[in-house]
């Protein structure tokens, strides 16, 4: 018998960890600690220790306190670099075993620019594969801190795997001119969230067609090239379109048609099982009609079940902003840089081993091999968060994976899978949804509300009734009123509710139904019995009921056109009619 | 300047297109050199809605007044209108550094910029951003700041905006026959320029432009623009009135609108029938005067409304030493000073361009004020250009080249 070895090859633990450096990191990071993020640990770090104990997330790293006194690295990238030396240790054994570290720094200040290449190095020194995310400076910030920012992204450049850069002077674009100081640097969060949760997810996704880091580096052509960022999530007949049209608009994707001077551009949609191949087709013939011929593509395409219906995209393109010999030179510097990490320095304070050069980008090559159709994407965030912990953890083969997978579609509500991901909406980690109170069982309070309509209906029923009787014409005006009436005792305030207590009584929620429909005369006799009912509506005045016109307006010439509509009236329509000028008899008489 | 210079004013309008071909002088005058005039099509309300049949329009247009001028055109001043066109008051300021003390040109490019700060929807363009005033440290109607003393500047502009689609389908008529667009120029603003003289602007004026599909209104006080806008409302709407309130065709409606079309409810205006003849296709009727003039008058009255209304929000009417003028298309029906002088309350001008030379039947027609204004404003910016770095910038903020 043939033995078949159903055991799964072990994964070493892809640990990913997101650490944000400085001011605009930490505010970031904080965010998705808010918001909560599977399959990642998160760790802030700054040298402004008030900033610090603002955050909420649980890893706070206080850099170089003995320098700084906790007090920040007044702008200067110096100070910032000589706290991290100073705290090292710190940073180093919060970044233990690492598979993937992402740093997040805004760059331009103190500890954002100084801080955050020494990090990444530190980070690639024990072997972790380091994507760096950063902003540069508006710049109204100044020329000094524009500099600043532009050496550290060179240091970051050399110290990393890849750096995805954006620029803080597009973000003006995307936030309104009126919108609060609050409101958009929260929205510029949000967009750099939204980055990390889709490197997150992408080295932890299966896919039809795998795209990974390598093909992201490739796309931006290494780190040396100003990043565009869009994602579109989309749903309905022109889900795909949308999506694009949607991912095309992000902010962060450049201004319009900067994408035709892109590189590279990487690809990814994601759908459920509904997406069909026609859609992919009409989705990349789109995208290649909006870029250069020959921009070097990248293309990934995954099944998620719970994107059921709907479609998400994530473009991620590279925008040259290097000339080939200052690329080579960088080159060159980050080799170097390599080579002596891995031979001179050893690590300090950790237990895993001194990785080699060709080592750095192995665990994501070695995991992707393995779980064969993984595949890196990102769908909405939300689902993610559910899904992940699920069937990455464990790091099973692919048949698990689905099967975790698939099994929360059930219990995810659907409103939640269309949301788009930028909603500010911090979602609870999974884990601390506490059990759904519900505050009587569902029949029992149906029943319930049942009884309380049945109730108004039948009041409704006695009132018209009487009215009837005694004024005709106020019939409207009553109608509406017991109407009116009709939404006081749904909400369960059948008591205030001014019924005389015998229609109550009889309103019981077990004959209603038959109550309602009782004959009109048994309601008639029930009014007998009653005697005051009519006391609580003595409103008898006559109204004068309105005309409606129900003619279809002529608006001649314009019927196609857009209204004018000026308060509330549509200009199109000749005035004479609007206003209701008479103009005289017979209009026009026949030509004799 | 030494030369003459040739401009080419294109209004694309909702009843016609008109090409108006004008000769600047150094001493401050214009002359019409020729005319294009041509019945438009593919315009709805002042924006163009069949950018193909318009652009054939406009090359008709361009080329009568090629021929009529025997000039070659290669760029023009664009008159847009619509209703899209919004303006705003808004006040810029920059503080001069203290070692320097005193403001220099590159001030008021800071100063525009500062102004520029207010908030327009995201899918429009700056069109004009006009000067009002300065204040130097709060010091009131500065007219040159360049180096006087002060710690802060300070500047009032009208800001005119529009939907950066919709100016763009209007340049993209007149780019497709290969003939540049040197600016967009809102027609309301175009028309002041040949409409008003420089005193009626320094004591306070309106003019009314109602022409085909839109009424365009401009406000002055104290020389410079005070507010303007465009209304969706024009004399398109009353042939399309009288076609509806008479149960005409259009073409009957607008025929007597332009022949016997009068505001005049009451004396001779308003008496009788006008009897429109059979052809083929329509069986001809006898039409009352007082129910045409009715449907006219209601439609009339109320676009001056709306404007008086809007004039009123902007707190101008108070002060108009320069009066209130009227002209565009719909200003040639009988009566409409005096409807407008009893909405307004008080009196009211009919006009046409002034200030050019050239042959009369061009600028007296108060269809073609705009068209005119275009090439009067061409010369008003001319040397503004050289010495003013400010108004450079109209050039170089417009996004849509």
């Amino acid at each position: 018998m043939i033995e078949i070895n159903r055991a799964p090859i072990q994964l070493k633990d892809y640990q990913v960890r997101v650490i944000g450096v400085g001011g605009a990191g930490c505010h970031a990071v904080d965010r998705l600690s808010k918001e909560g993020l599977a399959g990642g640990d998160l760790i802030v770090a700054n040298t402004d220790v008030r900033a610090l104990n603002s955050c909420v997330t649980p890893t706070r790293i206080a850099l170089g306190q003995k320098l700084t006194r906790g007090l920040g690295a007044g702008g200067d990238p110096d100070v910032g670099r000589a706290a991290v030396e100073e705290s090292l240790d710190a940073v180093c054994e919060s970044l233990a075993g690492s598979s993937l570290v992402i740093v997040l720094a805004g760059l331009g200040g103190g500890t954002g620019s100084g801080s955050a290449p020494r990090i990444a190095e530190a980070a690639r020194e024990h072997g972790a594969h380091v994507v760096v995310l950063t902003t540069t400076p508006f710049s109204f910030e100044g020329k000094r801190r524009g500099e600043q920012a532009v050496e550290a992204l060179g240091l970051l450049r050399e110290n990393s795997d890849l750096v995805i850069c954006f620029e803080n002077d597009r973000m003006t674009s995307l936030v309104d001119a009126t919108a609060g100081v609050e409101e958009a640097f929260s929205s510029v969060d949000a967009l750099w969230v939204q980055a990390v949760r889709a490197l997150v997810s992408m080295t932890k996704r299966h896919g039809i067609m795998n795209s990974g880091l390598d093909e992201i580096s490739a796309a931006l052509s290494g780190s040396y090239s100003t990043a565009l960022f869009g994602h579109g999530l989309a749903d309905g007949d022109d889900r795909v379109n949308e999506a694009l049209r949607k991912a095309l608009s992000s902010p962060l994707f450049g201004v319009e048609g900067e994408i035709s001077a892109a590189s590279g551009l990487w690809v990814y949609v994601a759908g459920g099982s509904d997406l069909r191949w026609a859609e992919v087709q009409m989705l990349m013939t789109e995208v290649n009609r909006q870029v250069s011929p020959d921009i070097r593509l990248f293309f990934g395409a995954g099944i998620d079940p719970l994107l059921n219906g709907a479609v998400s995209l994530t473009l991620l393109a590279g925008v040259p902003c290097m000339g080939k010999a200052e690329i080579a030179r960088f080159e060159r510097r980050r080799r170097e840089v390599a080579a002596t990490s891995v031979f001179a320095k050893a690590p300090t304070a950790l237990s895993v081993p001194p990785p080699t050069v060709l080592e750095e980008h192995e665990p994501v090559h070695e995991s992707e091999d393995i779980q064969g159709y993984r595949s890196p994407g990102m769908v909405a965030d939300e689902i993610e968060e559910e899904s992940e912990p699920v069937f990455f953890v464990e790091s099973e083969a692919v048949v698990v994976d689905n099967s975790a997978v698939v099994e929360p579609v059930d219990e995810l509500p659907q409103e939640t899978l269309l949301e788009p991901p930028s909603e500010e909406l911090p979602l609870p980690p999974v884990a601390e949804v506490p059990p759904k109170q519900v505050p009587k069982p569902p029949f029992e309070r149906a029943s319930e509300l049942r009884r309380d309509i049945g109730a108004a209906l039948l009041k409704r029923r006695v009132v018209e009734t009487h009215s009837r009787s005694e004024d005709t014409f106020s019939e409207v005006a009553e109608e509406t009123e017991s109407s009116d009436r009709l939404s006081v005792p749904v909400e369960g305030e059948v008591a205030e509710a001014p019924v005389p207590a015998e229609i109550v009584e009889l309103a019981q929620p077990e004959d209603l139904v038959e109550e309602v429909a009782k004959p009109r005369e048994a309601l008639v006799a029930l009014e007998a019995q009653t005697g005051q009912a009519p006391a609580s509506h003595p409103r008898s005045k006559p109204t004068v009921q309105e005309q409606m016109h129900f003619e279809p307006v002529n608006r001649g010439r314009f019927e196609k056109t857009d209204p004018t509509m000026i308060d509330g009236q549509d200009l199109d329509v000749p005035t004479f009619m609007r206003r209701k000028v008479s103009i005289g008899g017979e209009s026009t008489t026949p030509n004799t | 300047m030494a030369k003459e210079q040739i401009v080419v004013g294109l209004e694309i309008g909702t009843s016609k297109v008109a090409a108006v071909v004008g000769e600047i002088r150094p001493e401050q005058t214009i002359r019409i050199l020729g005319v294009g005039l041509t019945p438009s099509r593919g315009v709805r309300k002042g924006e163009i809605v069949d950018v193909e049949t318009a652009s054939r329009c406009v090359r008709d247009a361009l080329a009568d007044a090629e021929s009529a001028s025997d000039v070659d055109i290669r760029s023009v001043f664009l008159g847009v209108s619509g209703a899209h066109i919004k303006s705003c008051n808004s006040r810029g300021s920059v503080l001069i550094p203290e070692e320097r003390g005193e403001v220099i040109p590159e001030d008021f490019e800071q100063v525009q910029e500062s102004a520029r700060q207010v908030a327009i929807p995201q899918d429009h363009v700056f069109l004009h951003t006009i000067l009002q005033h300065y204040y130097v440290d709060g010091q009131d109607e500065v007219l040159n700041p360049v180096g006087m003393l002060g710690h802060k500047l300070e500047a009032d502009f009208q800001i005119i905006h529009g939907a950066r689609t919709r100016i763009g389908n209007s340049m993209r008529c007149v780019r497709d026959l290969g003939v540049e667009v040197t600016f967009p120029v809102f027609n309301g603003i175009a028309a002041a320029q040949v409409v008003l003289n420089v005193d009626q602007k320094n004591a306070g004026a309106v003019v009314i432009d109602m022409g085909g599909g839109t009424t365009d209104y401009v406000a002055y006080s104290n020389g410079a623009v005070k507010a303007c806008g465009s209304l969706a409302i024009g004399g398109d709407h009353i042939t399309n009135d009288i076609s509806i309130g008479l149960r005409i065709p259009m073409a009957r409606a607008e025929w007597l609108k332009v022949e016997e079309g009068s505001v005049l409810l009451h004396g001779d205006a308003a008496a009788g029938r006008v009897v429109l003849k059979p052809e083929a296709g329509f069986a001809g009727c006898a039409v009352d005067r007082h129910m045409l003039n009715t449907i006219i008058a209601c439609r009339v009255r109320e676009t001056l409304e709306l404007v008086k209304r809007e004039l009123e929000n902007a707190k101008v009417l108070r002060y108009l030493g320069g009066g209130l003028l009227l002209t565009g298309g719909c200003s040639l029906l009988e009566g409409i000073d005096e409807l407008a002088e009893d909405v307004f309350g008080f009196p009211v001008r009919l006009t046409h361009a002034h200030a050019v030379s050239g042959p009369a039947s061009a600028f007296e027609n108060p269809q073609l004020s705009a068209a005119i204004g275009l090439v009067k404003y061409a010369q008003v910016i001319q040397p503004v250009e050289n010495k003013r770095p400010i108004r450079k910038f109209l050039g170089k903020l417009w996004p849509l080249r």
